[in-house]
């Protein structure tokens, strides 16, 4: 280990990091060269999700809970790595995911191959900053380019077939490719159906996913309204409603329970019966208050009390208690209606209105959940996925949600580029040719990047079962020879390789960010040369 | 060479190696089950370490059931617990069928490593079973068929789904009587699933076949001291109310007295307000008072004294059969009489079964809930019947909802075998070779069932196999007799139970095919 103490002019040492028998420390190119190694690894880990025919990872937590993914994000955040650099990459692959929604594993790839390229010029003596400098040239020409090869799709809400497709290239990697027309469908109807297209803006807020083991994955269905995971608050309320109106409450079918300290003292018989009788009022007041106002069915944050349950049932109001804040609100924008905070401020424009509500039954378990549908307002919507198991009802959300993030990008920006890895190729030819016109020695490191881009469309073959390098420059000549650069790996081997033909469509920011985001991180650990690691107490 | 990435004690698997292990494990738990299967499938002894657990019986559970099995061992293989959760799933969704769904998705598996080995993508083998799914769904549909018009022949299908259900259980003696009792029982719920209506009594002591079906309702409470023991004619209250003492439910309200006198006057207000409260119920005009919660001594003195029959801590389930057994509502307010609808049968009385004493409700109106009284020697035994039973009211309850019926004793899944076997040779590609594999995995069912009965499977395999070809789709296997026959009419099964064990089974096998990697967290510390 180098040396953390010095000498002063008198012989005496004196130190410079203190107690560093209890820490560990890399510096240097070692420690560049460290975190590379480590950044690989991780990206080795993932690069077989990649592409339609990619694999999934089982994840087994601490607790021995088992989760199946192939989402880059989900598997990343779920190893719990303990490598500072590969928790960058963590951090990265969320970043993503926050930011797009999708192509979180590709993201980790191109880092890794990025760290992987800059490695061989670290090799040669270039200085990591000159490399991290040339990164940067690099990344701006490609993404320069990335925006003159994209193309963009006209849709409309009539004409969703394009957004379609760009949905099913997102499913395409999942498991849900079993269905995948139907899953595609429905992430664009769902986000279709709540986005706000004067503003661009998509609330997925308003889209809910709820899931429920059984049946198979084709059962899984868009409902245009709002599930609710309970049942009515008395076995023997209507199972029906038809033409509900509704009354959200937020407040206790229970006495008012003041928000101040306060003690009430019961000092005589007298006294003792006022208070029975004001108890009951204020029972018979609240649901004297809730029929007044013409609701039929109540909706209540909190819990009932015995007696107010069967008072409720007694007139004819179906009720359900204990819904979640969440589903409130979202009840709330369903159905045109209002939270109501107190008994008082019910009204009758302040309920809620819906088509139809009912109890659907589940299987032998007794188990029911709440559908209000033909709400007033369609802008909130549920996804109701079902599945043979619970790992494949969770992978199932994952990837209707990568897909839905996927169609929301495109409404905010509805430029794409092309899968398959042709916009990489297509990238990786540009910078190519711009580094050949650069004097100094960034030339070299534009040059890897140019190699770093080329990894994505050999991840894709390989996974595929092609031969990476072959098929890798058959692309690359043909995009070149024929000028066209929407030429990609069929991974699908349908024989056709331009994939503006097989549809193949990813969102331009998408892409985008990818390559912004993981040439960031890169530099960041170029930069890196001095790692001190306290080591933790092993008393443990 | 790999950078530590990992914290310490975290493994991972990778490639090969990964799926090698899920496939191990997904073939070791199908193996377990497997020899459960059919009616000449054997059973299970569970015993947990602690010797005391699931059961009533010290830890001890002698079962048949795949569901309970799988629930009951603790497995650290990913795909393994795949495979127990989509037992789980088996089990909440249709009620049984929970050893097939295991067995078959192993069986899959054992397939596609074979497939695997031949340098296969997986993907493309996925794509080869998802094809093949497909055209087994497509027969077993086109061979399922439906009597419910037909209301004797109907009864008949239900009856022999039951039967289907009860042969390989510790019921098998006695399937027809358990069939009639489960039929009529699940027919009594006019559709509902809701299985917790069935209420099944279980007591130690005669012999099985003095289980019945009870004509009334049993709650399995006391009647209160001194009240009448049987009242002809009764008009039901049922009530969920504190009938200790009715608490003061404003929040913070307290009693605070200054002398004896007081507290004593108090106290007379409280027994007051609870005799108030017992006259507005008296005044409803009943004779028979159920509550869910407890009756304290005055109360139920004060009900003695009215002659009204008052039956205290019935329990959230049993309140709920009650009401709907005799056609009343669950009241917790008394005020408004005209609101409260009560319930009426022709007589309550106070039986004894085995050594208790309990409360039957018979001449219900409603009827829409029902009691099976099950006897047999151990408590077992009876928690082994009670789980059969309830597998059967499963299936039979979904069986009305869905009342496709196709035939069992392995005749589906050659159906469908051979429906796959003549699709994959219209497929080109490597994808055939897959659907061949479902083919053979889909025979392996019959051949598992020939072997637990110690049959020469190869041989009737091959037997009803061929009969299929020959157009006998209705040939299954005779597990009794050892020879091919005609099952229609015989061995039924629910389609709906069929369809989900494919399904089930094929897309387990698909999700642990897809994985190429097994990272496994550090275990959390224990503190100890």
């Amino acid at each position: 280990m180098s040396a953390v103490y010095t000498t002063d002019e008198y012989g005496r040492p004196f130190i410079i990091v203190r107690e560093q028998d209890k820490k560990a420390r890399t510096s240097g190119i070692e420690a560049t060269k460290a975190h590379i190694m480590a950044a690989k690894t991780v990206a080795n880990i993932v690069r077989t999700s990649l592409g339609p025919r990619g694999l999934d990872k089982v994840l087994i937590s601490p607790d021995g809970d088992i989760t199946i993914s192939n989402d880059g994000a989900t598997i990343m955040s779920q190893m719990a790595i303990e490598n500072q650099i590969g928790r960058l990459l963590v951090e990265l692959s969320k970043s993503q995911d926050d930011e797009i929604g999708d192509g979180t594993t590709g993201i980790v790839v191109l880092a890794g191959a990025l760290l992987e390229q800059a490695e061989e010029l670290l090799d040669r003596g270039i200085h990591p900053i000159r490399i991290s400098d040339g990164f940067e040239q690099a990344c701006k020409i490609a993404v320069a380019h990335l925006d003159q090869v994209s193309d963009v799709i006209p849709w409309s809400k009539s004409d969703t077939g394009d957004l379609f497709k760009c949905a099913k290239t997102s499913l395409g990697s999942k498991i849900v490719n079993k269905c995948h027309d139907q899953f595609a469908q429905i992430a664009v109807d769902a986000v279709l159906a709540v986005a706000d297209l004067e503003r661009k803006d998509v609330d997925f807020e308003l889209i809910k996913m709820e899931g429920k083991v059984g049946g198979e994955l084709a059962d899984t269905e868009l409902v245009r309204g709002v599930i609710i995971d309970k049942d009515f608050s008395h076995p023997q309320m209507p199972k029906v409603v038809k033409d509900a109106r509704i009354a959200i409450l937020t407040c206790p079918f229970e006495p008012p329970k003041p928000k101040t300290k306060h003690k009430l003292d019961i000092t005589s018989v007298k006294e003792f019966e006022e208070l029975q009788k004001y108890e009951r009022d204020a029972f018979e007041g609240m649901v004297r208050r809730v029929k007044e106002c013409g609701a039929n069915i109540v909706a209540c944050q909190w819990g009932f009390d015995d007696e107010a349950n069967s008072l409720l049932l007694q007139h004819r109001l179906p009720a359900i208690r204990w819904v979640g804040g969440p589903e409130v609100e979202l009840l709330a924008i369903a159905t045109n209606g209002r939270i109501v905070p107190r008994f008082e401020d019910l009204s009758s424009e302040k309920l809620g209105r819906a088509g139809t509500v009912r109890e659907v039954a589940y299987g032998t378990t007794n188990e029911s959940m709440i559908v209000v549908e033909d709400c007033a307002n369609s802008k909130a919507v549920t996804v109701f996925v079902r599945g043979g198991n619970k790992m494949i009802v969770e992978e199932a959300k994952r990837s209707l949600h990568d897909a839905m993030c996927v169609v929301r990008n495109l409404i905010v920006d509805n430029r794409v580029v092309y899968g398959g890895a042709a916009a990489e190729i297509s990238c990786s030819l540009a910078v190519e040719r711009e580094a050949d016109q650069v004097s100094t020695i960034e030339q070299y490191a534009m040059r890897s990047f140019a190699r770093a881009l080329d990894a994505i469309p050999m991840a894709l073959a390989e996974n595929s079962g092609l031969p990476p390098i072959e098929t890798l420059s058959f692309v690359k000549s043909q995009q070149v020879a024929l000028g066209v650069s929407s030429l990609g790996v069929d991974c699908m081997d349908t024989g056709i390789s331009d994939m503006k033909r097989q549809f193949v469509f990813d969102p331009l920011i998408s892409k985008r960010q990818q390559f912004l985001l993981a040439t960031q991180l890169v530099k960041m650990i170029l930069k890196i040369d001095d790692v001190i690691v306290h080591k933790n107490d092993n008393q443990e | 060479m790999s950078a530590q990435l990992f914290n310490e004690g975290a493994t991972q698997e990778r490639a090969e190696n990964a799926r090698l292990s899920n496939i191990i494990g997904a073939i070791a738990v199908g193996d377990l089950v497997k020899s459960t299967l059919g009616p000449k499938g054997m059973d299970k002894i569970l015993q947990s370490a602690s010797g005391h657990g699931g059961g009533s019986g010290d830890g001890l559970v002698v079962t048949n059931d795949g569901a309970t099995i799988l629930k009951s061992i603790p497995l650290d293989n990913a795909a393994a617990k795949v495979l127990v959760n989509i037992s789980k799933v088996q089990d909440d969704e249709v009620g049984d069928g929970t050893t097939s769904v295991c067995v078959l998705a192993a069986e899959i598996l054992r397939q596609a490593e074979q497939l695997i080995d031949q340098r296969i993508h997986p993907q493309t083998i996925i794509d080869g079973f998802r094809l093949a799914t497909a055209s087994a769904r497509a027969a077993l549909e086109a061979a399922a068929v439906s009597h419910k018009d037909d209301a004797a022949q109907w009864r008949e299908d239900l009856l022999s789904i039951a039967r289907t259900t009860l042969s390989s259980k510790v019921l098998a003696a006695d399937k027809h009587k358990f069939a009639e009792i489960c039929v009529d029982a699940v027919l009594r719920l006019q559709g509902s699933t809701n299985l917790d209506r069935i209420q099944i009594i279980k007591k130690t002591g005669g012999k099985v076949s003095d289980s019945y079906l009870s004509d009334g309702f049993i709650l399995a409470k006391k009647i209160g001291v001194n009240q009448p023991r049987a009242v002809k004619g009764a008009r039901v209250l049922v009530a969920n109310t504190p009938m200790d003492t009715d608490k003061v439910k404003v929040f913070g309200a307290k009693v605070k007295v200054s002398d004896t006198a007081q507290l004593a006057e108090i106290e007379r207000a409280e027994r007051e307000k609870m005799r108030a409260k017992v006259q507005k119920i008296a005044a409803l005009g009943i004779n028979v008072f159920v509550n869910r919660q407890l009756i304290y001594n005055w109360p139920e003195q004060l009900f003695a004294d009215a002659g009204i029959m008052a039956i205290e801590h019935a329990d959230f389930d049993g309140v709920e059969r009650l009401a709907l057994v005799t056609g009343g509502e669950i009241a917790s307010s008394f005020d408004a009489p005209d609101l409260i609808k009560l319930g009426a049968c022709e007589s309550v009385e106070e039986i004894i079964i085995g050594e208790d004493r309990m409360v039957k409700f018979s001449g219900v109106a409603g009827g829409q809930a029902c009691t099976i009284v099950l006897r047999g020697g151990t408590t077992q035994m009876l928690d082994e019947a009670e789980r059969s039973i309830h597998d059967a009211l499963a299936v039979l309850s979904q069986a009305v909802g869905e009342p496709r019926i196709v035939y069992g004793g392995g005749c589906s899944e050659m159906l469908m075998s051979n429906a796959v076997d003549d699709a994959a040779k219209t497929v080109p590609g490597k994808k055939s070779i897959a659907m061949e594999a479902f083919a053979r995995a889909l025979r392996q069912m019959p051949t598992i069932l020939a072997d637990n009965a110690g049959l020469d499977s190869a041989d009737l395999v091959a037997k009803l196999r061929a009969a299929h070809y020959d157009g006998q789709s209705t040939a299954g296997l005779d597990l009794f007799a050892g020879a091919v026959v005609d099952v229609a009419g015989k061995v039924t099964e629910s389609f709906k139970l069929k369809r989900q064990v494919l399904l089930s089974a094929a897309e387990a096998a698909e999700m642990i095919l897809r994985v190429d990697d097994i990272i496994r967290c550090a275990p959390r510390q224990r503190r100890h």
